[in-house]
């Protein structure tokens, strides 16, 4: 023996070679010399700490699976059987499969042979086990839990030992939890989520009763029966059994503190009104999708639970009531004094008001004291207090700090509407001309100031012209920039002069109706001195192109508050929301669309904020007279099927007695219909077809495959052409190209869903997914169909691979057709030149930016703008090389922000739209 | 074998999936391997990372997801800006995408959006720039020292993998799991300084002395 410790040259070794290469007298000493060990731990971790490696792991999804680690718990827990089927023995019981296991407890299926029956056996796991205090506190809480014997708690069958691990044994349930069902179906609807709420308070009061706090109420712990109304609690009391196991050990709290009370947070004694507390987190996740206190790490949620006022539930979710938000409110009081004090009155107030949901005509509502204001107010003082508090590390008394939130300022003049005022922006004027690289035989006509987000083509009628955006520019005096207003503008067409503007005021309800910003995204109808569009209030208004400068005030409506030459006259409104009870997810871009005395629209009802599902009884399609806004007929075929909002336009297939009206449904649907009613007034359905494939799946956030039709169909030479897409925020993923039959009736659709279990009868639509193979569902053709061609991809250039440029993504394009040439963009912005009668491709060309306009046709040029502010230039042609000679189009012109809207053309001058700036191109004169 | 070629291939191998390939050069089939595997490793270590980011800001899962597709989207897209010879492909990487995340989480966005809960929630919370960027490179650090245990798990034997995981990363007594392990302490402890040396050394290795500020 030459020395007695290694050096750090061949510890070092240790660390950077493969266990196998590890020499062996090396390993032996290290393993048995303490100092060693401690120089090794030191040189492994260099600068970092143990605690920091802990960070850097922790949670890692591409750590062991749970797979793996399952595997390694039942081997340490089962011992050997030679029962079919069984994975090992546990006491007395088989053990078929891992149900679930969280950080401290493994839940298996057991089949207990002596009962004949299967059960959940919940075993304690072997490295908290070791604790006598904690199998004793486990095994108690077990029992005190067995014996609550209620409807609406799990019931537990034993309590026992097994081999020093202790565990006790359930049911076997059926049916998701509460967490599972929201996440999968998204928040509930309040009748439903009274429903469950009801019914836990009914289990905790129970379990009050004999003196158990449950300690842990959240989603997870809450079970649905499958297909039965029946709720059940269940893990009463073992979290803290097990949570305090835990903690003596490693001091650390186990699995998500979401939804514990203040006072569990703070470590405080508890007593059952902890519970309460948490049943309120728990009403406020089933209405809203989310907890209440979010936050990023452990501490951060429980900062939040001691301090913060949680956002209001009607400001995420408008379907709830008053009085259910007082509820919540008061179960969410941060201290137990002021929240409700018994389960059993809680219980009692929820029954009230579901009998009252569920009769209300004979059943009144019942009484609620509230919390007083004084109470509310001391809260949130404490609140905002020990804010402070924890962000300082210092007690500061905040003097007059403690102001109230900016309440919706009210408008100047508008007392009824809600006018959001938002941070005036940097006047930005620059001296730079709005588009550069203007070929030689044009140049800049006129332009002038939009607001700040135009996303629609102008339309240009009558020697006017009409673009929808929002106020950053302040045209009229009274509503400065800072006032967040959707703005229809009309200017003159010869020199660009502003003659007139609609103001629109934010609406009331907020960001799920009516985007901050947005402006307005409706592109206007316009025929002779009428103009038609969709406000962002989702009301329909009738113009006089004329505004007051005709000096008139066409009615119906003459009681507009200013008539100044500035302002819009109106002639008629329609407001869908209050008059219709229609619901708009965001703000319109429907173009309404007429024929001969009637209009037609798309509401836009649409899913709520939380993606709730849309009103059922609110129209999706409308017609109107085109002179009053009378409603002629109404029509809510994609009624709850309804995918995201409905944001499409309606399109004429004019053929005098045979006239169809198309229109786009937010199921994905095109749905044809009569202008006319029947005799019973209602709306007469010609033909509707499914652009989606049965197949696809719709997921929240642009994850699936089922795609919306953001715009009207186009209508060439009797046939119908259409792209599908979704809301840009759900970025890219296959869209479609389809051509379609005029002459259909009833589904016309290319497939028709079956179900095994009937083979002959036709299934009914589903939202989510129309065709489920796991369901025994198959699709068989039809022979009715009107799908002419469809075109999602195609390899081209045959190099047996899909580039970008071959594959059709989601689009927000209308299709463009000339000849025999149909053009169209996708978000991922590549311009498709398609065959029209065949749907194959003849090129595609990456813009290398996001696209959301549509490509125009203006003579033998194709006009597309690109969110990078670029207007490109091709020539309508089948030939790539001709379309774009050198790869590159024939003009690229470079504009000062984003171009979403489409170009257009009045014969003889351009009109670009970009976000701000409305700029008219002529041609320069040849001398 | 990450030197810095590797890196300019992987940047080639970016650049041929962010131009979907061109026809006239490319489409051989091993060119159109080595492009996914590109990506894929680019997505490897900043998909999972962006989607913390925007979780631990308090997006939801779909608005998280969504985040991380815009971001990767962009970075994809501005792939042809990178010049060689100012930074490293991997230190503009890092700066691009989070300063892309920063961008994302802060402004406002405004083309054609929908009234969706994500938005409101970017509006509300306001993350502070300096905030985001300290997540960011903890998250970095996170998901690097996540690739690498996931390559030297494979290099050890289960037990040492175990002895190292269940003591660092579950914070579990080395008692405890020595004897569930029935190994000595000792074996315990150099078991699991062995596994975190190889861990620091391939994290080293694939950051190719890359450091994030």
């Amino acid at each position: 023996m030459v020395t007695s410790h290694y050096d750090d040259d061949a510890l070092t070794s240790l660390l950077t070679r493969q266990s196998v290469e590890a020499d062996e007298r090396l390993l032996q000493h290290v393993e048995t010399c303490e100092r060693c060990q401690t120089r090794l731990e030191e040189l492994s971790c260099g600068d970092l700490s143990w605690d920091e490696v802990a960070t850097l792991l922790a949670d890692c999804e591409d750590g062991p699976s749970d797979d793996t680690r399952d595997d390694w718990l039942t081997s340490r827990l089962l011992e050997p059987s030679e029962y079919p089927q069984s994975q090992g023995r546990f006491a007395r019981y088989e053990i078929m499969e891992m149900l679930g296991r969280g950080g401290m407890g493994v839940v298996m299926r057991g089949y207990d042979t002596s009962l004949n029956r299967h059960s959940a056996v919940k075993v304690l796991v072997p490295e908290l086990a070791s604790s006598a205090a904690a199998r004793q506190r486990f095994s108690r809480e077990a029992r005190s839990a067995a014996a609550v014997v209620h409807p609406h708690v799990v019931a537990i069958h034993t309590v026992d030992e097994h081999n020093g691990l202790p565990y006790l044994v359930m049911p076997v349930l059926e049916g998701n939890s509460v967490e599972v069902r929201v996440r999968e179906s998204g928040p509930l609807p309040p009748l439903e989520a009274v429903r469950i709420a009801a019914q836990v308070a009914g289990g905790l009061a129970a379990a009050h009763e004999q003196g158990l706090v449950h300690r842990d109420i959240k989603p997870a712990n809450i079970l649905l029966g499958n297909g039965v109304e029946r709720v059940q609690i269940t893990d009463f009391g073992l979290a803290r059994a097990i949570d305090d196991a835990h903690m003596t050990r490693s001091g650390v709290i186990a699995g998500t503190p979401q939804y514990m009370s203040p006072e569990q947070a703070h470590g405080d004694a508890i007593d059952h009104r902890s519970d309460l507390f948490s049943l309120g987190s728990l009403m406020y996740f089933m209405l809203t999708g989310r907890s209440p206190f979010r936050a990023e790490t452990t501490m951060g949620v429980l900062n939040r639970i001691a301090n913060d006022t949680p956002r209001s539930l009607r400001s995420i979710n408008p379907d709830v009531p008053d009085w259910l938000e007082d509820i919540v409110s008061k179960l969410l009081q941060k201290r137990p004094d002021v929240r409700f004090q018994t389960a059993a009155e809680v219980s009692e107030l929820l029954d009230g008001w579901l009998a009252h949901l569920q009769q209300p005509a004979t059943i009144a509502p019942p009484q609620m004291s509230q919390p007083t204001d004084f109470e509310q107010r001391r809260n949130l003082l404490t609140g905002a207090a020990l804010g402070l508090l924890a962000w300082c590390g210092w007690f500061v008394f905040g003097g007059n700090s403690v102001s109230g939130k900016s309440e919706d300022t009210p408008g100047p003049e508008d007392g009824a509407a809600a006018v959001a005022v938002v941070p005036a922006a940097e006047n930005d004027e620059d001296q730079e001309p709005p588009v550069t690289g203007l070929p030689d035989d044009q140049r800049i006509k006129w332009s002038a100031h939009l607001g700040s987000t135009t996303m629609r083509a102008p339309v240009i009628s009558g020697g006017q012209v009409y673009v929808g955006t929002n106020n950053e520019n302040a045209y009229i005096k009274r509503y400065p920039k800072n006032v967040d207003l959707g703005v229809l503008l009309c200017f003159r067409q010869s020199d660009g002069e502003f003659l007139w503007q609609h103001s629109n005021p934010k609406t009331r309800t907020g960001r799920e109706h009516d985007w901050p910003m947005m402006g307005v995204t409706s592109r206007p109808c316009v025929e002779g001195d009428r103009l038609w569009y969709i406000t962002n209030r989702a009301e329909i208004v009738c113009l006089d192109t004329a505004g007051f400068r005709d000096g008139e005030n066409d009615g119906p409506v003459t009681d507009e508050p200013h008539s100044g030459l500035q302002e819009a006259d109106i002639i008629w409104r329609l407001d869908m929301m209050k008059d219709l009870g229609v619901r708009p997810h965001n703000v319109s871009t429907c173009t309404i669309a007429v024929w001969q005395d009637r209009l037609f629209a798309v509401t836009g009802n649409g899913v709520g904020e939380s993606h709730a599902p849309p009103v059922a009884t609110a129209p999706s399609f409308l017609a109107l007279d085109k002179h009053s806004g009378k409603v002629l007929w109404r029509d809510n075929s994609p009624g709850q099927n309804v995918l995201h909002g409905q944001w499409g336009s309606p399109t004429v297939i004019d053929r005098g007695a045979d006239t169809q009206i198309v229109f786009p449904g937010g199921d994905g649907w095109l749905y044809s219909f009569s202008p006319f009613a029947a005799a019973d007034g209602k709306a007469q359905l010609l033909w509707k077809f499914d652009c989606n494939h049965k197949e696809s799946v719709w997921k929240l956030g642009g994850q699936g495959t089922r795609n919306n039709l953001l715009h009207g169909p186009t209508l060439f030479d009797n046939r119908l052409y259409i792209a599908t897409g979704q809301d840009p925020e759900h970025g890219s993923g296959q869209g479609r190209v389809l051509c379609l039959e005029i002459d259909g009736a009833g589904d016309v659709s290319s497939h028709l869903v079956y179900n095994e279990s009937n083979p002959k009868r036709v299934i009914a639509h589903r939202r989510t997914q129309a065709c489920r193979k796991e369901d025994s569902d198959f699709t068989v053709a039809n022979e009715a169909s009107a799908l002419v061609w469809s075109f999602e991809q195609q390899d081209v250039n045959n190099d047996g691979e899909l580039d970008i440029e071959e594959r059709m993504s989601r689009s927000l394009s209308t299709i463009s057709i000339k000849d025999d040439l149909l053009f169209v963009s996708d978000i991922e912005g590549v311009l498709h030149c398609l065959d029209r009668n065949t749907g194959r491709q003849h090129w595609g060309y990456d813009t290398f930016s996001g696209v959301y306009s549509t490509p125009q046709i203006i003579g033998d040029l194709i006009y597309l703008g690109t969110e990078d502010g670029e207007i490109l230039v091709f020539r309508a042609h089948a030939d790539r090389s001709i379309a774009a000679p050198g790869g590159k189009p024939v003009q690229t012109l470079t504009c000062e922000s984003s171009v979403n809207a489409s170009v257009m053309a009045d014969g003889l001058n351009l009109f670009y739209a970009t976000k701000n700036r409305l700029i008219a191109i002529e041609p320069v004169k040849q001398d | 074998m990450n030197g810095p070629e590797t890196r300019e291939s992987l940047l080639a191998s970016l650049n041929g999936t962010a131009h979907g390939g061109d026809s006239k050069t490319g489409g051989s089939g091993d060119s159109s391997v080595r492009r996914r595997d590109g990506w894929e490793e680019f997505t490897t270590i900043y998909r999972p990372l962006i989607y913390r980011v925007a979780a631990a800001k308090g997006l939801q899962h779909a608005d998280a997801e969504d985040l991380t597709q815009d971001v990767l989207l962009v970075v994809r897209r501005s792939l042809d800006s990178y010049d060689n010879t100012k930074a490293s492909f991997r230190s503009w990487l890092y700066s691009i995408t989070r300063n892309l995340v920063i961008n994302h989480l802060t402004r406002r966005r405004d083309p054609a959006g929908s009234g969706d809960s994500r938005i409101a929630q970017l509006i509300s919370q306001q993350p502070g720039r300096a905030d985001t960027a300290t997540l960011f490179r903890l998250e970095y650090r996170r998901a690097c020292f996540q690739r690498a245990a996931e390559q030297v798990q494979a290099e050890f034997h289960d037990d040492t993998w175990q002895a190292f995981w269940q003591t660092a990363v579950q914070q579990q007594s080395i008692g405890s799991v020595a004897s569930r392990l029935g190994k000595s302490n000792g074996a315990v402890r150099v078991a699991r300084s062995r596994v975190l040396g190889r861990l620091r050394q391939v994290v080293d290795l694939q950051s190719g002395g890359f450091e994030p500020d």
